[in-house]
C-alpha cells in the first residue's frame, strides 16, 4: 500500500499493513547496522593500533561541541517519540509542535557538525589524512542520515498540518520515529567510540 | 506478534504520564518517554565525565557499556521493541551479532600497513 492510498486510500491501515510496513522499516534497519558496523569496525581497528594519535587528535577535538550534539540528538528522539503520542491522542497541533521541534534539533545538530568539521579542518584533519578518512566516513555518513531526517520530519508536519495523522492514522509518523531513533542510536556509539575511548 | 490485549495495555501504558521504571513509580508529563530521556541524559553526564578520567583497563568497558545500555533504552522504549513484535527484535539483533563478529574478527587480525 503506498502513502497516497494510506492517505486517501483506506484511513486507518489495518493491523497487518502496519506489521508489514515496520517489517519492511526494520529490515532496512538491519541492512544499516551492517554499513555502520563496517564503517565502526574500520575506525575501531585503526584506534587500536594507532592509540597515541588517536589520543592526540581526541584533544584537539574537545568534547564541548559534540557533547552538545550529542545532547540535541538525545532531545530530538524525546520530541519524535512525543510527537508520536500527540498522534496517538488525536493532536494534530501537537504533533507539528513536537516533530517541528525534532527537525530543528535535527538542523541544529548538523549544523554544529559543520562548524566542528570546519574547526578540524583548520587543525589539519582532513580526508587525506589516516585518522581523517576513518573519522569522516561514520560521521559524516551519520550526518546525511540526520539531513534525511530533518527533511522527512518536515514532511510529517507538512501531512500534519493537513490533518494525515489522527489517533487511527499514524503509521507514516511511527515509521519516521523508528529511522529518527536509529540515528540516535548510531550516534550514542559514534559518541562514545570516537570521541571519548 | 503480541496479542491484541497485550498491545493495547502497552499503548495504554506509553499514553500516561505516570509510569514505573526501574520499580519506581514517577508521573511527568511525557510518561515513560521522559524518564527515559532523563535516563540518557544522566548516561551521558557520566560518560562525559568517566571519558575525561585517566585511562585504565576498565575504562573502555565501562564507557562501552554506558553505550550499550543507552543504545537499549532507546532501542527498547522509544522504538517499541519491549512491546512490539519478537520478530523485530531478531531482525535487529542477527545483523547486529554478524557486525559484532566482524568487528572482532578485524581487531584480532594482526595489523599489517600502519
Amino acid at each position: 500500500m503506498s502513502e497516497a492510498t494510506l492517505e486517501h486510500g483506506p484511513a486507518v491501515p489495518s493491523a497487518e499493513t502496519i506489521n508489514n510496513y515496520k517489517l519492511a522499516m526494520w529490515l532496512y534497519l538491519a541492512s544499516e547496522v551492517v554499513i555502520f558496523g563496517t564503517l565502526i569496525a574500520v575506525y575501531a581497528v585503526f584506534r587500536l593500533n594507532n592509540a597515541d594519535s588517536v589520543q592526540h587528535v581526541q584533544e584537539e577535538l574537545g568534547l564541548t561541541l559534540v557533547s552538545i550534539n550529542t545532547f540535541l540528538l538525545l532531545a530530538s528522539s524525546w520530541a519524535m517519540v512525543l510527537g508520536l503520542r500527540e498522534a496517538q491522542k488525536n493532536n494534530p497541533q501537537g504533533i507539528v509542535r513536537w516533530i517541528g521541534l525534532t527537525a530543528l534539533l535535527g538542523a541544529i545538530f548538523v549544523g554544529l557538525q559543520g562548524v566542528e568539521y570546519t574547526e578540524l579542518g583548520h587543525a589539519g584533519i582532513h580526508l587525506g589524512n589516516e585518522y581523517g578518512m576513518r573519522f569522516y566516513a561514520p560521521t559524516a555518513f551519520h550526518g546525511a542520515h540526520v539531513i534525511v531526517g530533518v527533511l522527512w520530519a518536515l514532511f510529517i508536519v507538512y501531512k500534519a498540518r493537513k490533518g494525515v495523522y489522527h489517533a487511527k492514522n499514524y503509521l507514516g509518523i511511527e515509521l519516521f520515529g523508528l529511522y529518527w531513533h536509529f540515528v540516535d542510536v548510531v550516534w550514542i556509539f559514534l559518541f562514545t567510540l570516537i570521541y571519548l575511548v | 506478534m503480541t496479542d491484541e490485549h497485550g498491545a493495547q495495555d502497552a499503548h495504554e501504558a506509553f499514553l500516561s504520564d505516570t509510569t514505573t521504571f526501574l520499580g519506581r513509580e514517577f508521573t511527568v508529563k511525557g510518561g515513560i518517554y521522559t524518564v527515559v530521556f532523563g535516563m540518557l541524559a544522566v548516561a551521558t553526564v557520566l560518560e562525559i565525565i568517566i571519558g575525561g578520567l585517566p585511562e585504565g583497563v576498565l575504562l573502555i568497558p565501562l564507557l562501552l557499556a554506558f553505550a550499550v545500555i543507552k543504545a537499549t533504552l532507546v532501542v527498547m522504549y522509544y522504538m517499541h521493541l519491549k512491546t512490539d513484535s519478537r520478530l523485530f527484535t531478531w531482525v535487529l539483533i542477527v545483523p547486529l551479532l554478524i557486525a559484532l563478529a566482524a568487528m572482532l574478527y578485524l581487531l584480532a587480525a594482526p595489523p599489517t600497513g600502519y
